[in-house]
């Protein structure tokens, strides 16, 4: 009722509608992930009121999601990683003449996907956050080190190099006023550092600019987009058929969703797989089956809604998207966690409306921007780039009207190009710059509660119960790549 | 050098430096027991420790390899970090094009303030498309231009945001 109510006095529908055309093209772009898709349009929210900002940027990652499938579809190139399982089925059903019905089943499952995850996201979050209203500064600290070390395992690649990328970001975010003394660090005698460094800067630059950074060492390979494919959607007949692979794709969307690290890219595959063993028609799968399209759209969209669930409930986001959205929580002051719930229950109530909007307004949004996507999908390469490049600039400066801003997006942007070349992942720097202060203020906080006395850590169960988690996975994580070193050199000496 | 050596080295370059810069905050009289520069400390160092590790982590790898290419090495095997998934591509000169993209947006700083936001996204925009390819035409310019009056028009006409004018304006 409430989020009614916030969706009719606030420009929320509108910001919906422009969030999902904006993710759609964003989606539709090979290259430009969801995330960045978002953190684009970061700097556009500082003018709008708090709701409508998270609505913009929820509603393109919504968009996002769909967009990603229409190049899959029609020039086999995923625009975004979570399309690749599209790929299989669904550009074998251009191949068969059926392109427009394969972007129809897409949509179609999108939005089934979008209405389960905002299911899932409303049901779910609020009594998870129940569990962490009876936190104190123990565990504060302890939830912000579970954080760190699931993100930090979940990564892919060397652990040592998440690690790596995790106190990183915690380096980063000690830049400013001390959050106990109030003194200074690390600012060099520079008044734009004193307030720390902004969290929304190091984003866009490491996802935006380090983009454009490496596309610039890449020869532009634009395959162009011949098809004149109208958006078919299915009939009865077909929907039925298509509902068991949908709802796979819900299931397994809304526990990739839930789970940190794992995100759309992991759940669009395993639904894929899933969709394939449970189906009547297995051997329809890789030569250009409906299912095949259905189940990993629907398990990305869903994706989409149920990954701010852990983001809502505990503060921490599990991807590098949420961890956009989370930049737009923090622009605007709110602190996301089991509190937002009290504090700012309007602003939660005012993004499930616009999600709810977003999703069905993708139907029709989705055959209108048809056209622009593959308008812009053939443009060339240099032309979109530079657009791409002086949207930065032009979004960046007006936040503050800083030029200082500006240098340090372009310097995100040369470190997020150095980890790209050196295969450290993101998340973990993300995650360390807005975890950094959560960890260091409930870390101190709880010595000066206890006098100094680490135990306080071990003595408050909840604290105790999350640190085991985080040493479990971090244990894990060191256990399993013992056994594949020992694995790949038995291999190497046979 | 690999560049997993690299990354090692880099990190404890990285945790070192801050070390240094950590042991000169001030302490406060309203320190807890912690105090400002405890938690930096701490990064600091298990920064250095974690390049320790990559570090010797890339040695030992590297020695492994090394061992059975008794054989001599092909100009195929000469770059042993080669990885057919690597995003960046073109060795040295590809770092030298990004560098090139960079430049151009040091480039618009260093002028925005002076020339105004107008032409100086237009610049942007026009060395930007042809830095990335673009053959050298009149449309190249045109769109530059049109680039700039719709982020004009975006930016200052509807959302309100005070870009740059530039002194150059004042002159007139």
């Amino acid at each position: 009722m409430q989020s009614a109510e916030i969706l009719v006095t606030t420009p929320a529908i509108l910001m919906a509608c422009i969030g999902v055309a904006w993710g759609i093209l964003g989606g539709a772009l090979p290259g430009i992930s969801p995330s960045i898709t978002m953190a684009l349009l970061l700097p556009f929210t500082y003018t709008l009121e708090p709701t409508s900002a998270l609505i913009l940027l929820a509603s393109s990652y919504v968009g996002a999601e769909y967009g990603g499938s229409i190049p899959a579809i029609l020039i086999r190139t995923p625009g975004t990683n979570a399309a690749a399982a599209t790929v299989i089925d669904g550009y074998e059903m251009n191949r068969q003449g059926k392109a427009g019905l394969a972007l129809g089943i897409s949509l179609y499952s999108g939005v089934i996907g979008s209405l389960f995850g905002l299911l899932m996201l409303v049901v779910l979050s609020e009594p998870l956050s129940r569990v962490a209203l009876s936190f104190r500064p123990p565990s504060y600290f302890a939830l912000g080190i579970l954080g760190l070390s699931v993100i930090v395992t979940l990564s892919g690649g060397s652990l040592v190099k998440a690690m790596i990328a995790g106190i990183f970001g915690l380096m980063v975010a000690t830049v400013g006023t001390d959050p106990v003394t109030g003194g200074n660090r690390f600012t060099f005698g520079t008044a734009d550092l004193l307030g720390g460094i902004e969290p929304v800067l190091i984003m866009v630059g490491l996802f935006a600019v380090s983009e454009l950074l490496v596309q610039a060492t890449q020869k532009d390979t634009t395959i162009r987009v011949e098809s004149t494919a109208r958006i078919e959607f299915p009939g009865w007949k077909l929907a039925r058929r298509l509902l068991p692979a949908q709802m796979i794709g819900n299931v397994v969307g809304t526990f990739e969703g839930v789970m940190p690290g794992a995100g759309g890219t992991v759940a669009s595959f395993i639904a894929y797989n899933e969709a394939k063993r449970w189906s009547r028609h297995k051997d329809e799968f890789g030569k250009g089956s409906p299912e095949g399209i259905a189940a990993p759209e629907t398990a990305n969209n869903t994706v989409s809604a149920t990954a701010i669930i852990p983001l809502l409930a505990f503060g921490i986001p599990g991807s590098n998207s949420t961890a956009v959205l989370l930049g737009g929580f923090l622009i605007h002051g709110i602190t996301v966690g089991p509190m937002i719930f009290v504090k700012s229950a309007d602003v939660v109530h005012g993004l499930y409306g616009g999600l709810f909007v977003a999703s069905i307004a993708q139907l029709i949004i989705g055959i209108m921007m048809m056209a622009p996507c593959i308008w812009l999908v053939n443009r060339p390469r240099a032309y979109l780039n530079a657009f791409i490049f002086a949207l930065i600039f032009s979004g960046v400066f007006s936040i503050h009207q800083s030029l200082f801003d500006l240098s340090l997006v372009l310097g995100a942007g040369v470190v997020g190009f150095f980890m790209r070349m050196l295969k450290i992942p993101f998340l973990p720097t993300v995650l360390g710059l807005v975890l950094g202060y959560l960890v260091e203020s409930n870390y101190r906080r709880a010595l000066v509660i206890s006098g100094g006395d680490h135990s306080i850590f071990l003595t408050d169960p909840i604290s105790l119960g999350l640190l085991v988690v985080a040493a479990l996975f971090i244990a894990g994580s060191l256990g399993r790549t013992l056994l594949e070193t020992m694995k790949s050199r038995r291999t190497a000496l046979n | 050098m690999t560049r997993e050596l690299m990354g090692g080295l880099l990190a404890i370059l990285l945790g070192g430096g801050y070390f240094a810069m950590a042991l000169q905050i001030r302490a406060s009289a309203l320190a807890d027991t912690v105090g400002p520069a405890g938690l930096p400390k701490v990064l600091a160092l298990l920064m250095i420790f974690l390049g320790l590790v990559l570090s010797a982590q890339a040695l030992l790898s590297g020695r492994r390899k090394s061992r059975p290419a008794a054989e001599p090495a092909s100009a195929a095997d000469a770059d042993a970090d080669a990885d057919p998934g690597d995003e960046i591509q073109g060795g040295l000169a590809g770092l030298a094009r990004a560098g090139g993209l960079l430049a151009i947006g040091i480039g618009y700083l260093l002028i925005v303030r002076t020339v105004g936001y107008v032409p100086a996204i237009a610049a942007l925009i026009v060395a930007a498309t042809l830095y990335g390819g673009a053959a050298l035409s009149w449309r190249v310019f045109a769109i530059g231009i049109a680039g700039a009056v719709l982020y004009y028009t975006l930016f200052v006409l509807m959302l309100g945001i005070p870009l740059p004018a530039g002194h150059l304006i004042s002159l007139f």
